[in-house]
């Protein structure tokens, strides 16, 4: 076995191996199908051991990715609303 | 197109058209709401005369003019500020927010008010080329106090971070005057003050009626948001599509990673520097994000969502008809020019 063949092996070894460790901090998969304003969606929800989050919306191509440090003061949206906020 | 408001204008609203865009105040208390649009349209024109690049009586005008880079030049005390709050931006921001950027937005077509841009859409036709110029950046300036110090040839926009400072003010204003609480929306730049509604202060966020919306709430200590886009304020130049963040590193509009970015912050100023900021970086830009602890919401070129810090899982929005509003260029202006 050759140096070539050496690092190929030792590049999938660790390949490998980092793809079991993602399998094993996947603490739940969860699927959700959620019923919003009419509309039939489904999102599907993934957490790992980190903490992070992040959900698929087979509609919307959503994703979250709440991180560590959620903030407070903004929350989900109810009512009408007072004002947009788009690109300006 | 930049945002045209098209929320129903209740009794505590008022809603006027300024700098190409929408400005929106809701306060709390119906009797107060006149008042409150005079001191708004007030202070909005005192912001304009101050610092608006597309005047050639404003005083930032006279500034650059004056410039020689050898002596400082005593600015206003409202300019004072409108140039602290852009270099405290830049610095902030690594430079990806820098106000030394009007000559790049003038060499892409963006010399004159946008509505004017739009106007003749398809027939801007000014070559964009890449010079080998020495660039000036916000580390050329120094400001202090009210002595600005500043190479000659330096123009300056300031209008991010100006809209988005106004903004606050504004809704400060509001709040201690009349002692209600107060939401000022300058093209969908939001600040607020004093006591929320009952639920929060609720706020649409979609960049146009065919583009992701979600629905959040603002109370507490966020006060502010923000939303930069790459698809708001575009323009065609010849057969290509320019908008108007710009990559400070290359003059050039950041490369579209993000459709949106929208950025929830203790005040307007920060969320709208955050949220441009993200644009410039990029892909970059959810790893910087992350650490800046902030509530943010970016859609990518696919329109696919990714929310950060705690932004509210977004559930489907549909869109009353009479909430849309449209902030794109005409699609038929679209195909003429190409």
């Amino acid at each position: 076995m050759n140096a070539r063949d050496t690092a190929r092996r030792t590049t999938a070894a660790v390949t490998s191996g980092l793809a079991v460790a993602a399998l094993a901090t996947t603490a739940t998969v969860a699927l959700v199908v959620a019923r919003a304003d009419g509309a039939d969606a489904t999102t599907t929800t993934t957490t790992t051991s980190s903490g992070d989050s992040s959900s698929t919306d087979t509609n919307d191509q959503s994703q979250s990715d709440t991180g560590s440090s959620g903030s407070s003061g903004i929350s989900p949206g109810s009512g009408s609303a007072d004002a947009t906020s788009g690109g300006s | 197109m930049p945002l045209l408001e098209t929320l129903p204008v209740r009794d505590t609203v008022r809603q006027w058209p300024v700098w190409s865009t929408t400005a929106r105040v809701v306060v709390t208390d119906a009797a107060v709401a006149d008042e409150a649009e005079e001191i708004v349209r007030e202070q909005l024109n005192e912001v304009d005369e101050a610092c608006s690049r597309f005047r050639d009586d404003s005083e930032i005008a006279r500034i650059q003019h004056l410039s020689t880079g050898h002596r400082p030049v005593t600015v206003s005390p409202l300019l004072a500020v409108l140039l602290g709050v852009a270099l405290d931006a830049a610095r902030n921001t690594d430079g990806d927010v820098d106000p030394t950027l009007a000559d790049d937005l003038a060499a892409l077509g963006y010399t004159e008010d946008y509505s004017l841009i739009q106007a003749r859409a398809g027939r801007l036709n000014i070559p964009i080329t890449l010079s080998r110029r020495v660039r000036h950046s916000w580390k050329d300036l120094d400001l202090t106090g009210r002595r600005l110090r500043m190479p000659a040839g330096v123009r300056l926009d300031l209008g991010a971070t100006a809209k988005a400072w106004a903004a606050d003010r504004a809704a400060r204003s509001l709040a201690d005057r009349f002692g209600v609480g107060a939401l000022v929306s300058l093209g969908g730049d939001i600040a607020t003050a004093g006591p929320a509604p009952q639920d929060g202060w609720q706020v649409l966020v979609q960049d146009g009626v065919n583009e992701p919306a979600a629905r959040v709430g603002l109370d507490g200590g966020t006060a502010g948001l923000a939303t930069s886009s790459t698809v708001s304020r575009n323009w065609r130049n010849g057969t290509r599509a320019v908008h108007h963040i710009l990559n400070p590193a290359s003059g050039l509009p950041a490369e579209p990673v993000w459709r949106t970015v929208s950025v929830a912050a203790g005040t307007c100023l920060e969320a709208n520097t955050l949220s441009t900021a993200a644009i410039v970086r990029g892909e970059d830009a959810l790893h910087w994000l992350r650490g800046q602890s902030h509530p943010a919401r970016l859609v990518a070129a696919d329109g696919s969502v990714t929310t950060l810090n705690g932004w509210p899982t977004e559930d489907v929005v549909r869109i009353d008809a009479e909430q849309v509003h449209e902030i794109h260029l005409p699609h038929e202006h679209l195909t003429s020019a190409a």
